[in-house]
């Protein structure tokens, strides 16, 4: 059966038909467009309506319809607090916006846990209708898989769909969701799991990472794929928002890596041509290209990526930026020391740690062109 | 019929001296009286008149006024001319073949002739007769206890070479009359005359060639020029503006004033703004001739401006003749054929360019009528391909003329500033409060009542203040013209946001339909091929709105903060990466001689101001190379400064340029034509570099030409002191 969302919209239905029918262009994720009502029977309307997801357009006072004088955001607290009390009805609500500015809104912390995600009209569901679609159905199974998970009183690591690989998450994650307690809303759970796991590298890791840590060039290795699809597998994350979101373990990475063989020295103290020959190696896989560093110089002992080239990056050769640093389990962030002095980070707005503040300094003092 | 026997019936009588009563009363100066028969050979459809004073520096002159207008036959001489208070005029308010409206008063004018000498001779002739008509008068027979009708005249025939008109000799005159004296007939009679040359006359069309006045005073028998229309206005023109198109397609204008020490010839204007040799192709032998006039004191004698001024509103604009013959309705004062004060109302440009601001003609040569072809109404000429290209070719060349002109006002100032050195508006204005205070306490210590000496000081003093204040006035006008710009341009900002903003809306509709029509027409080749074209286009125009996106984003911070050159170079580069690929412009490198090269305290918008406008100087000028553009950018500190340098390959700026190139409205782009978009407007508007150097000099910067790298042709330095440390943000 097909995911269903409902989405509210003030704009005239002209304007935003294609967008609907965009997103309905499979037959697996069904949209259906309504205007915004007074409040209260808005919120009515929502909870009554069948679905698996609400989608939710930031300004919804923008054409002027009577007693429509709200945002996305006090739709979301209505319906946040109605799942509050009866949390089996839960599901997750998207922001859905034209605005460019969308995401200082999204930030702003009042509206912060209300989506659980957000996408712009034109960036996100023009140009990639697909990926939007693949991850709208996504999060609705994804509420689903917590939803059921939670009412058995499921340990965390099992709702993430690990079992006798539990190691890979730090035990005191586990215990934020205790099964002993009262147990927190499902949007909670999807919430973390999405933004402190998916989206924040650390246990979990995006492709970028994974190519960088082990030294491939993903847009140059035409085995890249053949590598992933037989081997890297074996450690994808497989939980709630996985088909959504292609992520792996990085544990699983460094246990698969010490699997190839015995002897083999641990990935963070190879080079990237060394790690790649290795692979080559170990998988009789020619087509594959070691990565080349950001700057001639530059160390290509990778481990992570310059959050500005999205480049791999040997943390020796970059600077931390501040970022979420909601535990200690995630990786920093680091940006490039070529995009730090040119200042590439402050044009998309990262600023250096300030614990690098200094070797930042130092670095410019000694730094000749 | 005897006098002295008694009737039954009776009839008033009228003394001869009644003529010398009506004609010295009804016409009180000479010269009302001169400018009386001027208008009878306006009123006769004359399309000349010539004046010549002889011996008139002393009583006892002669003047001789002749016209070619239709002349008096015989019946109408007797009915008309020698019938006093005869309803003609009343009767025919038109002139007969032009259509007229009759200037001369009711009946006047044997009385100003009257009035202007003793003796007056009138040889008269009509077009179909063989012989003129000649009768002389002596004013002195009407004299008291005459009858009036007792006094006869004898009518002759005689021979003259002209087919019509009217020649009047007033002998004996009874004033002496000066050069002054005479000019100023001729400012009575303005409103009659035109400052365009006769048209031919088309029978067909009867319509009115014109009319002109040719003044002479002849001394010792050498007859001198003394005024015409020409000399009468033309010498307060601020600009003389001629422009020809030869036969070879090639535009040509030049540009004359006097008072602005100006004179430059045969500038070259192409059919492509951007490209001087570019060939008109319908227009050839083409003939612009303009005077350009500023209503402003500096330039026209108040006593004056009213007159030109309500002369240039009814028959101000430019004219057109072609063979010879005017057209109508072009500048006719209802038409705007070059879009002149359409021009005015917009704004873009904020000189004086109105129709009444010109008075001139444009030649065009085309005997056969197969260029420019008559509507068939024979109410102008049809708009055609050459139509156009004439409008926007005149229209574009009367534009740069003023903006030269401004640009050159805006250089030297205006007469009655030339004294003020550098000094500020608000600095004059105080000098100018300082001395009225003095002035004010010698008046309370009561030293200005002692003695005429004191008083003439004081007097003297007040007028320097007034000459003060009246300088500070118009150095703020010359500033609110500028402010005025800058507030169109920046309201033009807002709209752009607007725009981009709603278009985002149907933009991403528009891509998903036609990515929707993509599916539907997947198995027609030749619709996929076009649904493909669509798409590529598509793509083309999204970008482009996000440029001018992600310019607006950049522009709305207005907080004043310390900015790394590099980032404002990164931010440069985003923006602008669309728009090369459009442009087909490449930028070859980035130097980056340094880091945190933090400029003082500067609003973010104001570098993305001085980039912009860099950059689009540098568009134009590789547009007019017609080269692969090229860009290179150097960051680095000098000194106490850091500075960056934008390079590009384009056609350089010539040395005699560049001195004027920071002026307002200095251009080298010739302006838009009238199909040009606001935005060709807006980059031609010659604002952009002045642009720079107010932002840069208010932070104590500077910006200026300085020698390019090898491969690029002009190359702009902006400094600006370094400031100590970068702004933390928190």
């Amino acid at each position: 059966m097909a995911i269903k969302y409902v989405y509210v919209d003030d704009e005239q239905e002209d304007r935003i038909i294609d967008y609907v029918r965009a997103l309905n262009y499979s037959d697996e994720l069904d949209v259906e467009n309504i205007r915004p009502t007074e409040f209260g029977q808005l919120i009515n309307i929502l909870l009554e309506k069948e679905k698996d997801g609400v989608l939710l357009d930031w300004r919804l006072d923008q054409m002027g319809i009577d007693n429509v004088h709200f945002k996305a955001s006090s739709i979301a607290q209505g319906l946040r607090t109605k799942y509050a009390e009866k949390d089996d009805i839960s599901v997750p609500i998207v922001l859905i916006s034209t605005d460019e500015r969308l995401s200082s809104y999204y930030n702003d912390e009042t509206s912060h846990d209300l989506f659980d995600e957000l996408y712009d009209k034109l960036k996100d569901v023009v140009d990639h209708p697909d990926k939007i679609r693949n991850e709208l159905i996504s999060l609705a199974n994804g509420y689903q898989q917590i939803k059921s998970n939670r009412e058995e009183r499921a340990e965390f690591f099992k709702i993430l769909g690990l079992n006798e690989n539990k190691f890979y998450l730090d035990p005191k994650t586990n215990a934020i969701f205790s099964t002993d307690d009262d147990l927190r809303p499902t949007s909670e759970y999807a919430q973390f799991i999405l933004k402190e796991l998916i989206k924040s590298p650390g246990p979990l890791i995006d492709e970028d990472y994974l190519a960088a840590k082990l030294g491939v060039d993903m847009d140059n290795s035409d085995d890249w794929n053949e590598l992933k699809e037989n081997e890297l597998v074996k450690f994808k994350y497989s939980g709630p928002f996985g088909e959504g979101w292609d992520r792996w373990w990085s544990i699983g990475l460094e246990n698969w890596w010490q699997s190839l063989d015995k002897e083999i020295e641990p990935l963070q103290l190879l080079e990237a041509k060394e790690r790649v020959d290795l692979l080559k190696e170990s998988f009789a896989l020619q087509e594959l290209e070691s990565a080349s560093p950001i700057e001639e110089k530059y160390s290509t002992e990778y481990w992570t990526i310059c959050q500005v080239f999205k480049s791999p990056l040997a943390p020796s050769d970059g600077f931390k930026i501040r970022g979420r640093e909601n535990f200690p389990w995630q990786e920093k962030l680091f940006i490039s020391s070529k995009a730090a002095r040119e200042k590439k980070h402050e044009t998309i707005g990262f600023r250096i740690h300030p614990s690098d503040k200094e070797r930042f300094s130092d670095y410019l003092k000694n730094y000749e062109g | 019929m005897s006098s002295n026997k008694k009737e039954n019936t009776v009839s008033f009588s009228v003394d001869a001296a009644l003529i010398d009563r009506l004609g010295r009363e009804l016409v009180q100066k000479k010269e009302t009286a001169v400018a009386e028969l001027v208008k009878n050979a306006y009123d006769a459809d004359a399309t000349e008149v010539n004046l010549v004073f002889e011996d008139t520096d002393s009583v006892g002159g002669t003047l001789k006024i002749i016209d070619n207008g239709h002349g008096m036959d015989y019946e109408r001489f007797v009915n008309a001319f020698m019938r006093i208070s005869s309803l003609d005029k009343i009767n025919n308010p038109k002139s007969p073949k032009y259509k007229r409206q009759k200037a001369g008063r009711k009946g006047i004018g044997r009385f100003s002739a009257q009035r202007l000498g003793s003796k007056l001779s009138l040889v008269t002739k009509t077009q179909n007769v063989e012989k003129a008509i000649k009768v002389n008068i002596d004013w002195n027979e009407y004299q008291g206890e005459k009858e009036l009708t007792s006094i006869r005249h004898k009518v002759e025939e005689t021979s003259i070479e002209d087919e019509q008109g009217t020649v009047m000799t007033i002998e004996d005159l009874r004033e002496k009359w000066t050069e002054a004296q005479i000019r100023r007939v001729f400012r009575y009679i303005s409103g009659l005359i035109q400052p365009y040359p006769l048209s031919k006359e088309n029978d067909k069309d009867k319509q009115d060639p014109g009319f002109k006045a040719n003044f002479y005073q002849v001394v010792d028998g050498e007859p001198k020029y003394v005024v015409d229309e020409d000399t009468f206005i033309f010498d307060f023109a601020l600009t003389k503006v001629t422009a020809r198109v030869d036969e070879k397609g090639q535009g040509y204008w030049s540009v004359k004033s006097k008072q602005l020490e100006l004179d430059e010839t045969d500038i070259k204007i192409g059919s492509d703004k951007e490209d001087i040799s570019s060939k008109f192709e319908m227009l050839n032998d083409v003939n612009l001739e303009a005077y350009y006039y500023i209503y402003s004191r500096d330039y026209i004698p108040p006593q004056q401006m009213t007159k030109i001024k309500e002369l240039a509103d009814e028959k101000g604009g430019i004219r057109l003749y072609r063979n010879g013959f005017r057209v109508l309705p072009y500048a006719e004062p209802d038409d705007d054929w070059l879009r002149l004060d359409w021009s005015v109302r917009r704004r873009q440009i904020l000189v004086p360019h109105g129709n009444n601001n010109f008075f001139g003609f444009v030649e065009i040569t085309d005997p056969e009528a197969k260029i420019f072809e008559e509507t068939s109404s024979r109410e102008g000429l049809i708009e055609n391909d050459a139509f156009r290209e004439l409008t926007d070719f005149v229209h574009r060349v009367l534009i740069s003329a003023v903006l030269k002109v401004s640009e050159i006002r805006g250089t030297k100032g205006t007469s009655s500033q030339k004294d003020w050195g550098n000094k500020t508006p608000k600095e004059k204005l105080d000098d100018a409060s300082k001395k009225i205070q003095e002035i004010t306490r010698n008046i309370e210590k009561g030293t200005v009542e002692e003695s005429t000496n004191t008083n003439k000081e004081t007097i003297s003093k007040l007028k320097e203040v007034g000459n003060t204040i009246d300088s500070a006035s118009a150095d703020f006008e010359k500033e609110l013209g500028e402010l005025e710009m800058l507030r169109v341009l920046s309201s033009l900002g807002l709209i752009i946001g607007e725009f981009t903003h709603e278009i985002r809306q149907f933009l991403g509709a528009l891509q998903l339909k036609s990515e929707h029509i993509e599916d539907f027409v997947s198995n027609i080749p030749e619709a996929k091929e076009f649904i493909q074209e669509f798409k590529k286009q598509f793509k083309s125009l999204r970008d482009y709105t996000s440029y001018f996106d992600s310019n607006i984003a950049h522009t709305i911070n207005r907080e004043l903060k310390s900015i790394d050159l590099n980032v404002v170079i990164n931010r440069f580069e985003e923006v602008i990466q669309f728009d090369l690929e459009r442009m087909n412009i490449e930028i070859e490198g980035i130097k980056r001689k340094g880091t945190e090269l933090n400029s003082v305290p500067m609003h973010e918008s104001e570098w993305a101001s001085i980039l912009f406008n860099l950059y689009s100087n540098s568009k134009k000028a590789i547009k007019r190379a017609k080269v692969k553009g090229k860009l290179l950018l150097e960051i680095g500190r000098i000194n106490d400064s850091v500075y960056l340098d934008f390079s590009d390959n384009g056609d350089g700026i010539q040395e005699e340029n560049k001195e004027k190139i920071f002026n307002p409205f200095f251009t080298t782009s010739s302006p838009a034509g009238l199909n040009a978009s606001e935005h060709d407007d807006i980059l031609g508007s010659g604002l952009g570099l002045k642009i720079i150097k107010d932002i840069v000099t208010s932070y104590n910067g500077d910006i200026k030409l300085v020698e390019s790298p090898k491969n690029y042709s002009t190359t702009f330095r902006v400094s600006v002191p370094e400031s100590a440390t970068q702004d933390e943000e928190e």
